[in-house]
């Protein structure tokens, strides 16, 4: 086991570098040099300030010659492992790092909540769709999740806020819930923590109903092909009551693959976060990747991609090793 | 001693595809989605010049002295923020939407299929050098790459499209790879070797055509999947551009006017509510034809 993990660990590095690379050409190809920006914002900027800062960046050498693409790679992956992650462009005073650091809260309590939902939603909705299988409760919410798999994620939330924003704000003169952002603007202190629940709460259930959709599926499918094991038929002629035929005997083994499919869908939630949180003005990661590839600003974006990049790597393994804890049949060398 | 008259009472024999037939009609849902989807084909792309051509509503003529409008006999979804038709649009738009969904989830499709096989068939180093490339492709975080690419290339059709195949053809190479892997020693591809088929003919016309099921029911999904991600980076400004109207972009510039008065919160609905039916019966056509084509099939 411990073999394996450490196996896997070393197979993240070619992968990273690989991220790496990609990204830092497709962003160097993208638009004009970052210094470019720095005269475009400060028109009296001096000549020699431009030069001293293309240095740094290592985009042109001592004379001013441009630096071939690859040397420049190279300066940048030096900065990076010396921990300089460079300035952000458009949050001022920020690094990279520290950019990322500022809005990563945000994005976990956003993501935390809609597991969470999803899960306590979808979970008993799945064992009890597969305990009466072909029921019209069944029917019912397996033709449900085909919608919520359905709905495009950016489309629901600007009708919710159409919905509880827009049409309340008209008809009643308030609003049932705001329309994106983390907290209303001048509010007292000791109101935040509601403030903040009340305005978490459309992204928390726009981001929740395409897992909620999607995991019910898993769980009811996962239950289906349990209850007709060998193991639960023992454990039904055996007299146990039915109570205990389902719970200890065949959810336990349900539950195996939706640990996995959890882990694994926790890298799609961060990708996905870039929609969701654009359409709430959310401040979370997501939204800041797409501002800064939006505004040229090529050290969050370089930063923020490669963090989406460890994420999901780090639980594309995680999943790996949840299915051999949870399953002992699993054995990895 | 005379033979005597035998007359052998045959059930009517079908071929696989009537069989397939049979079982898809008997889906419900599946059928409803096929025939959703057939008519936003011909809306589209046969009913577009027509509606433009009795109504007069063309999907760029501007009107700024309508804008917003509600709904009325002449504009069956009003006007939008320049006083353009949105019925016009939108069928417009689902071409567009369409063919990135068609064009992109075929070849990628095709581009899987042919890695699935030949990594399957050959074995060895080249399957080894294939799947780890697929493991790498698998393992990045694709929808932050959308952006970077759609901005490094110049957001557009075909750059959409271009992006979503680079992106879309992991999962068939795996599942064909499988099914090659499972049929490659039997016996009928040893017969086919035995009478001097090519390798590449063996490929083709023996181990792909036999994983038809797998791909069919996941090119039905992905044309759907890919007609959201469109939306999507339309939506975020880096798919279609304006003047080139796309579901996603059209639902991009509603947003942008979320608030304005008369039609402007109904012009959200309609770009997101045919994107939603659409791929609903995608969904639903992928369900229908996973247990047409082959019931005991899991994907």
């Amino acid at each position: 086991m411990f073999t394996y993990i450490m196996r896997r660990f070393l197979q993240m590095i070619p992968i990273l570098i690989l991220i790496s690379i990609l990204t830092f050409l497709l962003l160097r190809l993208a638009g004009p040099d970052p210094a470019e920006y720095m005269i475009m914002a400060n028109p009296r900027i001096h000549l020699e300030d431009v030069l001293r800062e293309k240095i740094r960046l290592g985009l042109v050498d001592a004379s001013g010659k441009p630096l071939p693409l690859y040397i420049q790679y190279f300066h940048w992956l030096k900065q990076i492992m010396q921990g300089e992650w460079g300035w952000s462009r458009i949050w001022p005073s920020q690094t990279a790092f520290g950019a990322i650091t500022l809005f990563l809260p945000n994005s976990l309590i956003l993501m935390g909540f809609s597991l969470l939902i999803s899960l306590i939603i979808a979970i008993p909705i799945g064992i009890y769709s597969a305990l009466k299988q072909y029921s019209s409760f069944d029917y019912a919410f397996t033709t449900l999740s085909f919608l919520g798999m359905s709905l495009p994620t950016f489309w629901l939330g600007l009708m919710s806020i159409i919905i509880f924003h827009l049409i309340p704000s008209r008809l009643l003169g308030f609003p049932l819930f705001p329309a994106g952002d983390i907290m209303s603007f001048g509010k007292p202190y000791q109101g935040l923590f509601y403030d903040r629940v009340w305005h978490l709460f459309l992204p928390t259930m726009v981001l929740a109903i395409f897992n909620m959709a999607t995991w019910t599926r898993y769980m009811r499918s996962s239950l289906l092909e349990v209850i007709r094991a060998d193991y639960v038929r023992t454990a039904r002629a055996k007299g146990l009551p039915e109570n205990k035929v389902i719970y200890k005997h065949a959810l336990r083994n349900a539950l195996i693959p939706m640990v996995t499919i959890l882990t694994l869908s926790i890298p799609g939630l961060f990708g996905g976060a870039v929609i969701t949180e654009t359409v709430f003005a959310y401040p979370g990661v997501g939204r800041m990747l797409y501002q800064a590839v939006l505004g040229h600003d090529y050290a969050v974006a370089m930063t923020d991609i490669l963090f989406l990049a460890v994420v999901t790597i780090i639980f594309n393994l995680v999943a790996d090793i949840m299915y051999a804890v949870v399953d002992p049949r699993i054995r990895y060398s | 001693m005379a033979v005597a008259d035998v007359t052998l009472e045959l059930a009517p024999s079908f071929s696989y595809w009537q069989m397939v037939w049979t079982r898809f009609r008997k889906h419900k849902l599946a059928m409803f989605g096929a025939a959703i989807i057939l008519f936003m084909f011909f809306a589209c792309f046969i009913g577009y010049p027509i509606y433009a051509h009795f109504t007069g509503n063309a999907y760029v003529g501007q009107d700024l002295s309508y804008r917003y409008q509600l709904p009325t006999a002449s504009h069956w979804f009003g006007t939008d923020d320049l006083g353009r038709d949105v019925v016009a649009r939108i069928l417009y738009g689902g071409r567009i939407s369409i063919l990135v969904g068609f064009i992109s989830a075929i070849t990628s499709v095709i581009l899987g299929s042919l890695i699935g096989v030949v990594s399957g068939y050959f074995g060895g180093w080249i399957d080894e050098a294939l799947m780890r490339f697929t493991d790498v492709m698998m393992s990045l975080p694709y929808i932050p790459l959308y952006l970077v690419l759609a901005m490094a290339f110049g957001p557009g059709f075909w750059t959409l499209v271009g992006i979503f195949i680079a992106f879309g053809w992991m999962g068939d190479a795996r599942l064909v790879r499988g099914v090659v892997l499972s049929l490659k020693n039997m016996e009928f591809v040893e017969a086919a070797r035995a009478v001097g088929a090519s390798n590449w003919r063996i490929m083709l016309r023996h181990l792909l055509l036999n994983s038809m099921a797998p791909i069919i029911v996941s090119t039905t999904l992905m044309m759907g999947g890919n007609i959201v991600s469109e939306a999507a980076l339309s939506y975020l400004g880096l798919g279609i551009q304006p003047p080139m109207p796309s579901w996603g972009n059209i639902l991009q510039t509603a947003a942008e006017y979320i608030f304005a008065p008369g039609n402007g919160p109904l012009l959200i609905f309609y770009p997101g509510f045919f994107i939603f039916i659409t791929v609903l019966s995608f969904n639903f056509m992928g369900d229908g034809l996973r247990d047409a084509l082959d019931p005991r099939l899991k994907i």
